[in-house]
């Protein structure tokens, strides 16, 4: 089954603030794409309404021409893995406890042999397999995310939705983990989406790129078309310059003027 | 079953079957009249004529029956309530359950004012019973309601909740002061809980509150599992977390009225068993909802034992006694354990 996402003309209310001002957009099995933009610009917020947990007012998200409202929760389960940011557990869980439930979708009551193999698969590729019967909350940030990672993977979704799914993590394990998203999104041809902060990893690591500010694509196509210096500019008020080495990557050199609301000191 | 510890919690769940047996005859033992072990046994083996058969089957038997059952029900309206609000400290009391149901007894008790006529000559027990049912329901709906209009979050529900609990406390304390002498010290007897009043048909109510909480809570606990990741992620696995935490309360509610209007507001049962439960076989709910009605179980039970013993021939509500043990305990498992139950 070929999966393909459309975002068509979303609009998105928090209350009365538009958070999603009619976003366009389409993501392809066999990619990654990266959705960037500043604080509030709207990456998860749309993470969240192709995850069916926002509603559009406008609008509609199709899965394969099919509207994402026609789903039944266990089929969009079973269709969508989602990863937020930051998860607070309330009561203690272990590690296997809490990639266990990646397998809910697909289980009645008892996990078969089958599930407990694809939990420690997934518990390997992010190379928590170690952590298994520790806690989740004496984990460093960086360990947890990547224990939610490996449970969106055992749940063997078509699409992988990531909330900044490397913020936490150290230099090695953002290649890491950006590298295995991407080999996974490319074997398993998922539909993956991951908002991320880092324009550099996302040069590096996306097939797309959905750039966004107040609400709205700014632009989208491919990383080097779409992050230059003049959108970034645009988008982040920053300056930024474009370097190679050999591959391609943007140095950021300062804020541009007037739009800092800390005083400059000289 | 691969997973670690898997085997060892399985085992854990039937070694802890295997003791009810023993509490069953324990109980059925205790009271205020000796009654020697074989007479117990031939008793129950259908030998019922004599005094001692007629104490041993119209009393310690729905007696002991109905704190297995009660408190299994009880413990386990625990478990689901702490995982639909995600609050280690949830309870049927959070939900205003209890105090409603105290509220409807004292109306009862204290203004004679009853929601529904019975012939029952023994009418003040049966109409505090239909009372607390009927108010504990009302709570329900109050508390549904509100946190309905607050997007059924896990907070709404607490507020609501305590909201409710105060307004019916407020309530129970003014019939309180209107109260003589007689009908206060009855009223205070009811509100402590205790399992001596329960008859036959009290075991019957309180088993259909057990076949509502089990049948529930199993069907639930993959969902209440998913939802201690938060709302979003529970979404994600397939939970639609409004809808569970709504018909999950209302089940719950249910269920904790049930027993609130066979043995009055027995607190901590509910409260405690969780979290002892998930001590012992970790957080996955298949686990927990069953470790805990064991507990549940068990907890009431010796708490009865020692209700009927430590001032005997005289006989302490079991409530008071659930709170007097239950509470240090608690302390001690706040102080000693807490990093491995909750964060």
């Amino acid at each position: 089954m070929a999966v393909r996402i459309s975002v068509r003309g979303a609009v998105v209310y928090y209350g009365s603030f538009r958070a999603l001002d009619g976003v366009t957009a389409e993501f392809r099995q066999g990619e990654v794409a990266a959705v960037l933009g500043p604080n509030g610009s709207g990456k998860t917020t749309l993470l969240r309404t192709i995850l069916r947990v926002l509603k559009p007012k406008e609008g509609a998200v199709y899965v394969d021409e099919r509207d994402l409202r026609e789903l039944k929760e266990g089929e969009l389960a079973k269709l969508m893995g989602y990863m937020p940011q930051g998860v607070e557990v309330r009561f203690s869980m272990r590690v296997w406890e809490v990639v266990a439930l990646g397998r809910k979708p697909h289980v009645a009551w008892a996990l078969s042999p089958r599930d407990v193999q694809i939990i420690e698969e997934a518990m390997k590729l992010v190379g928590v397999e170690r952590l298994a019967n520790r806690y989740l909350h004496e984990l460093s940030g960086g360990e947890r995310q990547r224990v939610m990672l490996a449970r969106v993977l055992a749940q063997e979704p078509k699409v992988l939705l990531l909330d900044e799914p490397v913020s936490s993590l150290d230099l090695k394990y953002q290649i890491e983990v950006l590298k295995l998203v991407r080999s996974i999104t490319r074997e398993k041809a998922l539909v993956t989406i991951a908002s991320l902060h880092d324009i550099n990893l996302a040069l590096r690591f996306a097939d797309k790129v959905v750039l966004m500010k107040d609400g709205s694509v700014y632009a989208i196509g491919r990383p080097h078309e779409v992050l230059t210096p003049e959108n970034i500019m645009e988008v982040f008020n920053v300056k930024a310059v474009l370097a190679k080495n050999p591959r391609p990557f943007i140095v950021v050199e300062d804020v541009v003027e007037g739009t800092s609301p800390v005083p400059e000191t000289s | 079953m691969g997973l670690p510890n898997s085997r060892l919690k399985g085992a854990f769940v039937i070694l802890a079957t295997a003791l009810l047996p023993l509490l069953f005859f324990t109980s059925v033992s205790t009271g205020s009249v000796s009654i020697s072990f074989d007479k117990v046994v031939s008793a129950l083996l259908g030998n019922s004529e004599g005094v001692e058969g007629t104490i041993v089957w119209s009393y310690r038997v729905p007696r002991t029956i109905a704190s297995l059952v009660a408190g299994a029900a009880l413990a386990i309206n625990g478990v689901v309530l702490q995982a639909l609000t995600r609050n280690p400290l949830a309870s049927p009391f959070t939900l205003g359950l209890n105090s409603a149901a105290s509220f409807g007894a004292a109306l009862a008790i204290i203004l004679g004012k009853k929601l529904i006529s019975t012939g029952d000559p023994f009418a003040l027990t049966a109409a505090a019973s239909t009372n607390a049912f009927a108010f504990s329901i009302l709570a329900m709906v109050l508390v549904t309601g509100l946190a309905g209009l607050r997007g059924m979050t896990p907070e709404s529900l607490v507020l609501g909740g305590i909201a409710v609990a105060y307004l019916f406390s407020a309530a129970t304390s003014f019939l309180q002061y209107l109260a003589g002498e007689t009908q206060l010290r009855i009223f205070v007897l009811w509100s402590m809980g205790d399992l001596m009043r329960v008859d036959w048909l009290g075991v019957y109510l309180l088993f259909v509150a057990l076949v509502a909480s089990t049948a529930l809570s199993i069907k639930m606990a993959w969902d209440l599992n998913a939802l201690s990741l938060g709302d979003e992620t529970a979404a994600s696995l397939g939970t639609n977390p409004k809808r569970t935490r709504l018909v999950g309360t209302l089940a719950t509610a249910l269920s904790t009225a049930l027993v609130a209007s066979q043995i009055g507001p027995v607190g901590f049962v509910c409260l405690m068993s969780p979290h002892i439960a998930r001590y012992l076989v970790g957080a996955d709910n298949r686990y927990v909802i069953p470790m805990a009605a064991i507990i549940g179980t068990s907890l009431l039970t010796i708490a009865d034992v020692g209700a009927r013993t430590l001032m005997r021939p005289a006989e302490i509500p079991v409530g008071v006694i659930t709170a007097m043990f239950g509470a240090p305990f608690f302390l001690g498992l706040f102080v000693r354990a807490r990093r491995r139950i909750w964060q």
